[in-house]
């Protein structure tokens, strides 16, 4: 089964939103854009719970009530051998005819005036304009015999979680945990008659007991008990900490321990269901009270384990992220109205090894509203610096810088393109000998036209390969070149980073750095020597840069 | 209670199984079992599907089976194949045109004589009728025409059921064989079957005995056979082992032959004749072919000396819709003292909206029924109002038959028989129930063919521990006996060695 898109309509913040989904699918953006509305209508449609709480007035995108809500989820069941698709075609009997392969869920629901409130009603089948009515019990409807929720939130309470489920985690049936349970009866009973015996207790029940009857005059005493006997065994037992080659016991303490161990309960109630429902995890920023390291293990768990087969989180935690792979990047943002926008991402093969790297970068970048994509880390220091001095909270404004060394860039402006976030390519104008005809292919130019996707820079080979070479290759098709920066926001350097911001400010650098080849210099050991010139730029020299033509991406970037 | 041995390893086995069960082997207790066994060890979401042929027979299972069986289907063969193949995917086979309700009905006017005369039956009248031909099945053809044309509907019973079983599988017509087979071998979900040829009392309907007997032979099966009969005595054993031929070996010959009355009488005299042999203190039943003479013989004991009450056959059972489990319902809320409005809501037999507000209303509906009893026109108007709301038809024929039913006072025994120590009753309608003590006569079964020898066969092991054959003298009878010698002959017995004539 794969779940294949969204629509919602007239809901809370969303008043017609329609959005691809995948098994995997990862909700980010801004605080208050719907996300956790998002989740909400994931819920109301899967999870009886939410369902049963209908909805209000204000459920309605700007109260508007005479409109109903709706929501539709797409299924492709197209894979008739796999289990959960024969959990909903057993279901859904006569609903889905030999022609279909898709199921659609629907939600409809009308606001009752008199009722003031709507009352869900679901639909399903293959047909879109020809849905079948889902029978109801109680609360129960067709579709909750076929689904499992489980909705973790993000600050899920382990002790009443464990309170909760504790006679469907723990079973003693076995024939010994009679004689067991018998035990602990036993052994109950004697707990209280020594608590019954201490002096203290005794003489508080003594005085207790006629305080009571001044109040109220009836056939009572108060007696004192350990509440184990009085609301059973489960009442009393909770979740430690045992370390390996240490006897004490610890409480569970932390909140990411604590956190850590909710996940592996739900695990074990996921479990439970597996074979009888599909069990759809919904996980509502995973990474709060969790450390980083925390979170990159938590990340390896959700984007590997077979478990989680169907998964909806939010999230804005980077590090959630750093293990994704085969999922679907959901992008909820707010312009006009609130809007969304998806892109599948799946780690491509010959990237396997720069995966780590990958990863890192783009779940970085998708948090962000504009991206600048540059070469390397020469560049990413440099710019990081100019843009802190010119631009001091540019971070926190949703600019990121992304170098790209070693990924390139089109993996990384492919994926920020299809989410709608607004990128900058900054690179360099390379000049590649070609092999055996002692002419130089104009890699740069051809980077550019690759990018754009048309022929607009000419890709002529030179005969030389030199700084000037480069520059008089810029200076010739400069008006394009402008045009290109406008159009598509890809700025070529004039050369090199070096070498252009040699033309900024040559004497400025021989200055700072002592050196009468500046360039040389930088060049020879590229990070380390651009440490040295960071730390020594003033704030006078950062907003030179930042106003020259030679570094116009970092004032599109930030403007 | 206990599972034999045999019993218990019916219940272990896995997979196809075929299991003959005598008469008295604990055929029902052995089904049960084992299909809560199997359910309580299923992991998937898959369900099983328990088909009987009669609503009581279903009713019985459900009753007896201790785990939650609401998501699993248990029900009768043309209500499974209604309510699973046709009224689901008839349209995904024949068009948008047949998405529409249907009803079924059997009566004499609703019959046709060809499959395409059917069709068109559904399509114009929202009917699914039955042939002339009271030996073809419509309903089966139908189901099996969808399930081989409907790749949905195949895939559906693949995905939702993991084993069928289905009981009195003797039963079955050819039509019924072919889909069940298909289940079973094309599509692949497992199937378990019991059955007795030796009680194929509805040849005449029919029935087609020889496909329970292929099923054994089929190498894809494993085969059990329940023969120890834990109802009825040894004489009484003996008795009904030798009128077959694969139960013959199991005759052993006893002393003591009191269990078994033979009875040469005459018309006049056989009531009081029987009477010395029975002990009123002890269940007894008078089986006889047809209802007039249950009646008769009722009448004629009960002037002997022993009230004798007769079960006859109530109006209301010549319905044959699908409706017909409403007007018994609404009988037997109107009847049976302890029989409420949850008991009717229960036999509903689509897996339906069973909310709180249908409870409520169907209380109010039963209620306004009750009260109109004694007027027929707001009666009917009442009753039609519980059909409507149910989403039946109610038709006017129907309406009448139950009210005769509920306003003649001798019909209420019908709804309770087992509340009566003396009964009349057709051994059709005695299947699966047991006496201690059964009366029959010898010239209901002439024993010259096979259908005849299994009627015998039937009435003769509902005895626990006597059987009185009743021998008049006219030509049936006549028959029965020098028939009855030939068949013990061909095991070397005589009639004498197994019973004392009197």
């Amino acid at each position: 089964m794969k779940f294949e898109s969204i629509t919602i309509k007239n809901f809370r913040n969303f008043e017609d939103i329609e959005l691809n989904l995948s098994n995997k699918n990862i909700f980010f953006g801004l605080n208050d854009v719907g996300k956790t509305n998002f989740l909400y209508a994931l819920r109301y449609v899967f999870d009886k719970d939410v369902r049963k709480l209908n909805f209000s007035d204000s459920d309605f995108h700007n109260k508007q009530i005479e409109k109903p809500i709706e929501i539709i989820v797409t299924l492709d069941i197209s894979d008739t051998a796999n289990s959960d698709c024969q959990k909903l075609r057993a279901q859904l009997k006569g609903a889905l005819q030999s022609t279909h392969d898709k199921v659609y869920i629907k939600l409809l629901a009308e606001y009752g005036k008199s009722e003031l409130l709507a009352l869900p009603i679901l639909y399903w089948g293959g047909d879109l304009d020809n849905l079948q009515e889902m029978k109801q019990r109680g609360y129960l409807y067709e579709i909750d015999y076929v689904f499992n929720v489980i909705y973790i939130d993000s600050y899920v309470d382990l002790y009443s979680l464990f309170k909760k489920n504790v006679s469907q985690l723990i079973k003693n049936e076995n024939d010994d945990d009679k004689i067991a349970l018998a035990n602990i009866q036993k052994a109950v009973d004697e707990l209280n008659s020594h608590i019954s015996s201490l002096s203290g207790i005794v003489e508080f029940e003594e005085k207790l007991t006629p305080e009571y009857k001044k109040f109220r005059d009836e056939g009572i005493s108060v007696s004192i008990k350990s509440e184990i006997a009085v609301k059973g065994l489960y009442s009393n037992i909770i979740p430690y900490i045992k370390q390996d080659n240490d006897e004490n016991l610890y409480p569970t303490a932390g909140e990411g321990r604590k956190k850590l161990l909710a996940y592996s309960i739900f695990d074990i109630l996921a479990d439970e269901n597996t074979e009888k429902k599909i069990t759809l995890f919904l996980i509502e920023e995973p990474e709060n009270h969790l450390h980083k390291s925390m979170q990159i293990a938590l990340s390896q768990i959700l984007f590997t384990d077979t478990k989680y087969t169907y998964l909806f989180v939010t999230t804005h935690s980077p590090f959630v992220l750093y293990e994704m792979d085969d999922v679907n990047l959901v992008r909820i943002y707010s312009d006009r109205k609130i809007n969304g926008i998806s892109t599948f991402y799946k780690v491509p093969e010959n990237y396997e090894k720069a995966r780590k790297m990958l990863n890192r970068c783009l779940s970085e970048a998708i948090f962000a509203n504009k991206v600048l994509l540059v070469e390397g880390p020469s560049e990413h220091m440099l710019f990081s610096k100019i843009l802190s001095v010119v631009h001091p909270f540019y971070e926190a404004d949703g600019i990121y810088i992304l170098p790209v060394d070693g990924v390139g860039f089109s993996m990384y402006f492919s994926i920020l393109d299809k989410l709608e976030i607004f990128n900058i390519i900054k690179t360099d104008n390379d000049l590649r000998a070609v092999k055996g005809k002692g002419t130089y292919s104009v890699l740069g130019f051809s980077r550019c036209n690759k990018y754009i996707g048309e022929q607009l820079l000419p890709t002529k080979q030179l005969q030389e390969n030199s700084i000037s070479a480069k520059r008089t290759l810029y200076d010739e098709n400069q008006k394009t070149l402008d045009e290109i920066r406008s159009e598509y926001h890809i700025f070529l350097s004039k050369v090199d980073l070096e070498n252009d911001l040699d033309e900024v400010m040559h004497d400025r650098l021989v200055d700072l750095l002592n050196e009468t080849l500046p360039v040389d210099y930088l060049q020879d050991a590229k990070h380390y020597h651009m440490v040295e010139l960071v730390e020594k730029l003033s704030d006078e020299d950062c907003r030179t840069i930042y106003e020259h033509y030679n570094f116009a991406c970092l004032k599109e970037v930030a403007e | 209670m206990n599972l034999s041995p045999i019993q218990e390893e019916i219940v272990n086995t896995p997979g196809n199984l075929i299991v003959r069960a005598s008469a008295g082997t604990g055929k029902t207790h052995t089904m049960v079992s084992k299909i809560a066994k199997e359910i309580n060890e299923n992991r998937t979401h898959k369900v099983v599907a328990a088909i009987t042929f009669t609503i009581k027979a279903a009713q019985e299972i459900k009753d007896r089976l201790s785990v939650d069986v609401t998501r699993h289907f248990i029900g009768t063969n043309n209500s499974f194949v209604i309510e699973e193949i046709i009224k689901p995917f008839i349209k995904d086979v024949y068009g948008p045109d047949y998405d529409l309700d249907m009803s079924t009905d059997y009566s004499k006017e609703a019959k046709v004589d060809t499959f395409q005369a059917a069709i068109e039956e559904i399509k114009t009248e929202g009917i699914l009728c039955s042939y002339t031909d009271n030996k073809k099945n419509f309903i089966f053809e139908l189901a099996q025409e969808i399930v081989e044309k409907s790749v949905a509907c195949r895939l559906f019973l693949q995905a939702k059921y993991f084993k069928i079983y289905i009981d009195e599988y003797q039963d079955c017509d050819k039509s019924m064989h072919q889909l069940f087979m298909y289940i079973c071998d094309t599509l692949g979900i497992e199937t378990f079957v019991v059955g007795d040829e030796k009680q194929s009392i509805y040849i005449w309907r029919g029935a087609y005995p020889e496909a329970f007997m292929s099923i054994w032979n089929k190498n894809n099966f494993t085969t059990k056979f329940m023969r120890d009969n834990f109802r009825s005595c040894k004489q009484i054993q003996n008795y009904s082992n030798l009128l077959y031929e694969e139960t013959r070996n199991l005759y052993s010959p006893i002393k003591e032959l009191d269990n078994i009355v033979w009875l040469s009488t005459t018309t006049t005299a056989w009531s009081s004749e029987v009477l010395k042999y029975i002990d009123p203190n002890k269940k007894s039943a008078l089986l006889r072919f047809s209802n007039d003479n249950a009646r008769l013989g009722a009448e004629e004991l009960s002037s002997s000396g022993v009230d004798y009450t007769y079960i006859p056959q109530t109006p209301i059972a010549e319905i044959t819709t699908d409706t017909a489990w409403l007007y018994s319902s609404i009988a037997k809320y109107l009847i049976i003292e302890k029989y409420s409005a949850y008991d009717l809501i229960s036999e509903i037999p689509v897996e339906g909206n069973e909310t709180r507000k249908l409870v409520s209303a169907i209380k109010r509906m039963l209620k306004k029924i009750e009260q109109s009893i004694d007027d027929e026109d707001s009666f009917y108007s009442a009753t039609n109002n519980l059909a409507t709301y149910l989403g039946y038809a109610a038709k006017d024929e129907h309406l009448k038959k139950l009210y005769e039913t509920i306003t003649d006072e001798k019909y209420y025994v019908a709804f309770e028989p087992e509340k009566y120590q003396h009964i009349a009753i057709t051994f059709h309608s005695s299947k699966g129930l047991e006496f201690e003590q059964v009366i029959v006569f010898a010239e209901d079964y002439r024993l010259s063919d096979i259908s005849s020898l299994c009627n015998h066969y039937v009435a003769v092991t509902r005895a626990k521990s006597k059987l009185i054959i009743v021998k008049l003298s006219n030509y049936n009878a006549n028959c029965f006996q020098t028939n009855l010698a030939k068949i013990f002959a061909q095991n070397g017995v005589s009639i004498n060695d197994v019973l004392v004539q009197k």
